[in-house]
């Protein structure tokens, strides 16, 4: 699943142990969603989209 | 879609107490001190002395392991899950490096029991599936954290 993290992070001047820090992650957990590596939960990813204003569908690409 | 003004959450990592994990590490030395008694009173020292080693071992790895991840900071997901500070990811590669586990003791329990039926020794066979276990757990968390 491709998603919109790194570049959001980046937007907002972050870094990826900020942005792990204010999600209550780890760094490699970071790293491993912004790579696509790992998809994350759905509580997950509602902090992620709660933390960037903005909606799950926004942040989060289908690859089919 | 706005970025700007990032909220942040108010979650904390949740973290293993020393009452805890003394609590375990007691109860492990429990059982490793039953079992030395078990194999002593049905007279195998040899055995008993093992167990004793090999269990105190273990223990005092988890402790020196959790002592190096509080002083140095957690870096790696088995010291964070060692600290009880897993997150999400950590524990998906844990239950997924148990669930190879799981099946590699189905396949190396076959192989043993038949092993045995050809004339192997059974303790013997006993120690290699644990020796074989163990190394499945290492290399599945290994090559899981890598590729989750």
């Amino acid at each position: 699943m491709r998603n919109e993290i790194r570049r959001l992070r980046e937007e907002a001047g972050l870094s990826q142990a900020a942005l792990a820090e204010a999600l209550a992650v780890s760094r490699q957990t970071v790293n491993s969603l912004e790579n696509g590596r790992y998809d994350p939960s759905l509580p997950l990813a509602f902090a992620v989209a709660r933390y960037f204003h903005t909606t799950i569908e926004e942040i989060f690409h289908d690859d089919v | 879609m706005t970025t700007s003004e990032p909220q942040r959450t108010t979650r904390q990592p949740r973290t293993v107490s020393d009452r805890r994990f003394f609590l375990s590490c007691a109860a492990a030395l429990v059982a490793v001190g039953l079992l030395w008694l078990t194999f002593t009173l049905a007279g195998e020292p040899d055995t008993a002395a093992g167990a004793l080693v090999g269990g105190a071992l273990v223990v005092a790895v988890a402790a020196v392991v959790r002592w190096r991840a509080r002083r140095r900071g957690a870096d790696g997901g088995f010291g964070r899950t060692l600290l009880g500070a897993a997150d999400e990811r950590d524990k998906a590669i844990l239950t997924a490096s148990l669930a190879w586990v799981g099946l590699a003791a189905f396949l190396a329990n076959a192989v043993g029991l038949a092993a045995v039926a050809l004339g192997a020794d059974g303790s013997t066979v006993i120690g290699a599936i644990e020796a074989v276990l163990l190394v499945v757990l290492v290399a599945a968390l290994l090559t899981l954290s890598r590729r989750l």
